[in-house]
Formats: C-alpha cells, sequence, structure tokens
C-alpha cells in the first residue's frame, strides 16, 4: 500500500460509534479527496407522509466525509475539529435510494482545511445537498483510543 | 398526514408529533416545553459518540438537533398549512459537545411570506455557554 495511513484513517472513521449505527462507508479516501455512501433505512426517516429521510441524515454523511477527507489532506494526517458548516438541502432525500456523497479539500494551511462536498442519489448530475465547511487542523489523526 | 400535523399543532402536541418521526428516536430527539418556551433535547447516548478520544458527539447529529430544533420552532411559531421544508444551515461549532444531554432552543428571527429565518442554540450545562450555533431558512408557503 503506497497510503496505509489512508486505509486506518477510513477504518478508524467507519468504527466510530455513530458512523457504524448509520452504517457509512466510505468507499474511497485519497489525499484531501473522497466518496462515502449510506444504505437508507425506514428509522432514518424525518417525513413520514413523503417518505424522506431527516435532513440530519445527509448532513451527517457530509459532515462525517468532509472532516475525513480535511484529515487527509494533510500528509502525515491530522485530526481536525469542525469550525463551522454550510449546508444547502437541494432535495428531499429519497427514502429507498442509495445516499451517496463526495468531498474535496481545496486548500489548507497549517491551522485551517477548507472542503467543499455534495450528496446525491441516484444521478451526481442531480445532487440533493451541497456543502462547504472549514476544519481546525491539530495533533496525529487520532479519533480511537489505541487505533 | 398534514390534518395530522395541524391537529396537533393546534392542541400544542409538538411532542407527539415528534414521537411519529422515525429519525427523532433514531438519535434521541425529545421536544417539551419550559418557562422560556419551546425546548428540543439530545438525550445522551453512547451510539451517538463521533470521537471516541474526547467522548464527544458526533458533529452531524449535532448539526441535527439544530435543524430539528428548527423546524419545530417554525412549525411551533408560523400559522402554515405547509411542513416546512429547509432550504439550507449554516452550522458553528463552539465547543466539544460531550456525551451527555444537549439542549437546543430557537427563534425565528424573520417570518416572510414564503420563507423563514431561524436561530438556534445548542448547549450543555450552561445555556450562556453554548456548544453550537446555526441558522436555517425554511419554505413555509
Amino acid at each position: 500500500m503506497l497510503h496505509p495511513h489512508l486505509d486506518h484513517m477510513r477504518n478508524v472513521v467507519e468504527s466510530l460509534p455513530h458512523c457504524q449505527k448509520l452504517g457509512l462507508k466510505i468507499t474511497t479516501l485519497a489525499q484531501g479527496i473522497g466518496t462515502i455512501q449510506l444504505e437508507p433505512r425506514p428509522e432514518l426517516v424525518g417525513n413520514v407522509a413523503r417518505n424522506f429521510l431527516h435532513s440530519g441524515v445527509v448532513t451527517t454523511l457530509l459532515d462525517t466525509l468532509s472532516g475525513t477527507v480535511a484529515s487527509s489532506a494533510y500528509p502525515e494526517g491530522r485530526t481536525v475539529a469542525t469550525l463551522d458548516l454550510r449546508l444547502d438541502h437541494l432535495q428531499g432525500l429519497d427514502g429507498i435510494k442509495t445516499l451517496y456523497g463526495k468531498a474535496e479539500c481545496y486548500h489548507f494551511d497549517n491551522d485551517v482545511a477548507y472542503v467543499r462536498g455534495w450528496a446525491w442519489q441516484e444521478d451526481e448530475g442531480k445532487p440533493v445537498a451541497y456543502c462547504v465547511g472549514t476544519f481546525m487542523s491539530s495533533g496525529p489523526f487520532e479519533l480511537q483510543v489505541g487505533a | 398526514m398534514r390534518k395530522i400535523i395541524n391537529h396537533l399543532k393546534s392542541g400544542g402536541a409538538l411532542d407527539e408529533l415528534n414521537a411519529m418521526i422515525p429519525y427523532a428516536g433514531f438519535v434521541g430527539f425529545d421536544i417539551s416545553e419550559d418557562e422560556k418556551g419551546l425546548l428540543t433535547v439530545l438525550k445522551a447516548s453512547p451510539d451517538n459518540i463521533g470521537n471516541e478520544i474526547i467522548g464527544a458527539i458526533h458533529g452531524g447529529v449535532i448539526g441535527a438537533l439544530l435543524e430539528h430544533a428548527a423546524s419545530f420552532h417554525v412549525l411551533a411559531e408560523i400559522d402554515s398549512m405547509r411542513t416546512p421544508r429547509i432550504v439550507n444551515v449554516s452550522i458553528d461549532y463552539l465547543r466539544p459537545a460531550l456525551n451527555k444531554d444537549t439542549f437546543a432552543r430557537g427563534i425565528v428571527i424573520k417570518q416572510g411570506k414564503r420563507v423563514a429565518n431561524v436561530r438556534v442554540m445548542a448547549w450543555q450545562d450552561d445555556e450562556n455557554r453554548p456548544v453550537a450555533a446555526a441558522h436555517a431558512h425554511f419554505l413555509i408557503a
């Protein structure tokens, strides 16, 4: 493996308790860029009448991936803390279609990583949400004790 | 569904409406009322952890709490037949949210004909030491 720390980072993020509970899968991760997906379930619904997932589901999916690509943007990998996250919720989230996300870190310096991302269901050209976030970087990547 | 929502709204039974939302049960959102008005609570749960080193709640769940609380303030304060639809949200993370009950309260600062603008704050032990804040727009007509 050229970048064993990226596989490690992906595994650590996927195994965080809330990511496990949601079933978030980071499908690819390279330096400063990655993809994620989530299989919808009835318990994630926020609008029962229309069978839409709660907006918080895509917020969590994009926050998770944006933070991960902010961490992976640093060649050595760093722990980051979300400073802010802004989301446009473009469409309701279909309660039966897989939710996909992509995010990229478009700039980082010693203090801050700047990330944009988007989420879609069937067609990447018709996103359901867009986000832009900033992350404060700190020490080596570490989100789990002993990992 | 719209009839049910309006029936529950008119009776002030927003907690019953909350109980009908599967995701609210999934993460643990409660809607109640105190002397200052509507209060949304995210109950402490080990399943909501997103950073095991400091034992902090996942930032996405804090974002979801702020969005959920904001939508209930819109439901409570605005006389509309329509279920509010979130347009966008901007979340500031101010302090780590540790694994304990987290509270959120908002205010509709502008209600237009079609859009409502809401500010929301989340805190844990002290309402004057927020862990996160957000502003959001909702379509209401």
